[in-house]
């Protein structure tokens, strides 16, 4: 077959760190250290394979697109932007929760119908809310989300939530818990199959590696 | 007055449509030899023909809107209910099997492009086809490829009978591609080593007999694009390409919804992904 590398796109920040220590302990080296130069891309001495970073959210359509044979991206950014891709592991880490918090502790099933919810998660937010049968006023922020109620924006607030140490900090309280998500290795289908003795031989090393 | 097209679609400037006409071409060429005839079915029909063949994979991605007499009509987001419903009623007297092939292109709304064209080439054959047609076509489809010089190509063979086996949370975790969900990943195995109690077996006897045993493989990660399909399938897919070049299957139940039990096999090639990958 060929000698092309595996492409793998890596979310930027936390998912790259810990992906970083994974790929140490496989023994990859590579070209360029990503943290120290402006270059997006690497590639690992043995020249098995490539590795992009690129911004979570644009994961999904590295991988979707075919530019990326696979990629390690949460599952909320999965859950939220519906690619079609294949979810080959649960890679474990990078765990957190997207909830629902608001600036007084009630009974989810008390909020009414048309509520104001601040939140990046548009998609998931949505859905959770037309499961209960209730409509809500979403309002699309992409970041400081917390203060959306203390600035009236919004009567609730849908975001990610590790520690909930933010939340706290904010006069805020955990609701509701919409999904709880950690990093997934995910592949292009298509890809998935011609290549597919690279990809399941790294899949299998990648859970070694992490177990 | 907006100066450009829809995203999902495109103008081709005199070299674009010798290229595609070229495609076209050697696609078609192949189709005929193989016997296949064309067939050319309207660029409309009415969304009750449609809705109620294609079920819920299509309904979601039909463009259709009204007439002025309030009739629901659908621009056609596939050619295979179209040949099913010729076959069905304007050749309902006379004697198949039928070979068509068709060469036009499927409208359907894309989440992200919105309506979005995409030119296909297939063919159909209705009228109780056997394992050695299955055979044929997957033959054909190959010969298609080749003639349209792609060399790093693969047939993904996967049966209906074989997903149907496994339990419904393992067929959901397949149709999602959730394989986190299965405890292993699908497996994908070349044709040699499909064994005789397995649905595909008799279609490998049958591939061997016409020689064809490379870039066949047993994939069970590949999923049915309609509900309707009743049998084998396959994805064929192209080397360095994200997308499947094409995908086919047997559909036993599809004339059913004409009132006539015919099975029916064919495959569709995707203009698009044929020509990225030929760039």
């Amino acid at each position: 077959m060929s000698t092309t590398p595996l492409t793998i796109a890596v979310a930027k920040g936390y998912l790259w760190e810990e992906s970083k220590k994974v790929f140490n302990s496989l023994g990859f080296e590579f070209d360029t250290d990503l943290d120290k130069s402006r270059q997006l891309y690497t590639t690992d001495k043995s020249g098995k394979y490539r590795i992009l970073l690129v911004r979570p959210w644009d994961v999904p359509t590295y991988v979707e697109e075919g530019a990326a044979d696979l990629g390690i991206v949460g599952k909320d950014v999965l859950i939220e932007v519906n690619a079609t891709v294949t979810e080959l592991s649960d890679l474990k880490f990078g765990a957190c929760s997207l909830v629902l918090a608001g600036p007084e502790k009630i009974d989810p099933s008390k909020i009414p119908q048309n509520t104001r919810v601040a939140t990046k998660f548009w998609n998931s937010t949505i859905q959770h809310f037309h499961k209960k049968g209730l409509n809500i006023h979403p309002i699309k922020l992409y970041g400081a989300i917390e203060l959306a109620p203390f600035t009236g924006i919004s009567d609730y607030i849908c975001d990610l939530s590790v520690t909930g140490n933010t939340l706290k900090a904010h006069d805020l309280h955990i609701i509701d818990t919409i999904y709880t998500s950690t990093a997934r290795l995910i592949a292009n289908p298509a890809t998935f199959s011609t290549k597919y003795d690279k990809i399941s031989a790294f899949n299998t090393a990648l859970k070694q590696a992490i177990s | 007055m907006k100066k450009i097209t829809p995203v999902g679609v495109r103008d081709y400037l005199p070299h674009e449509v010798k290229a595609r006409q070229s495609i076209i071409n050697k696609a078609t060429a192949e189709f005929k030899s193989a016997g296949y005839e064309q067939v050319i079915t309207p660029l409309f029909e009415y969304w009750s023909t449609i809705e109620a063949v294609c079920g819920n994979c299509l309904s979601e991605q039909a463009i259709t809107f009204f007439n002025p007499k309030g009739e629901l009509l659908v621009i056609r987001p596939d050619h295979t209910t179209a040949i099913a419903r010729l076959a069905a009623t304007r050749l309902r007297e006379e004697k198949g099997p039928f070979q068509f092939y068709y060469s036009d292109a499927v409208y359907r709304l894309d989440p992200v492009n919105g309506e979005t064209e995409h030119y296909q080439l297939g063919v159909e054959n209705i009228g109780n086809p056997g394992v050695e047609e299955e055979a044929k076509l997957i033959q054909t489809c190959i010969n298609t490829i080749k003639a349209l010089g792609i060399q790093k190509f693969s047939i993904e063979l996967n049966h209906t009978n074989e997903l149907n086996q496994k339990s419904q949370a393992e067929q959901t975790a397949l149709s999602k591609r959730d394989y986190t969900s299965l405890s292993t990943l699908p497996i994908r195995s070349p044709l040699s080593e499909i064994n005789a109690t397995h649905p595909l077996n008799e279609l490998k006897t049958e591939l061997t007999k016409l020689g064809i045993t490379h870039n066949i493989y047993l994939n069970e990660s590949i999923q049915t694009t309609t509900n309707d399909y009743d049998g084998m399938f396959f994805d064929c897919l192209i080397e360095g390409q994200g997308k499947p070049c094409g995908a086919g299957g047997r559909y036993d139940g599809l004339l059913e919804h004409f009132d006539i039990k015919q099975s029916a096999i064919g495959f569709a090639l995707d203009y698009n992904v044929i020509s990225e990958a030929l760039k």
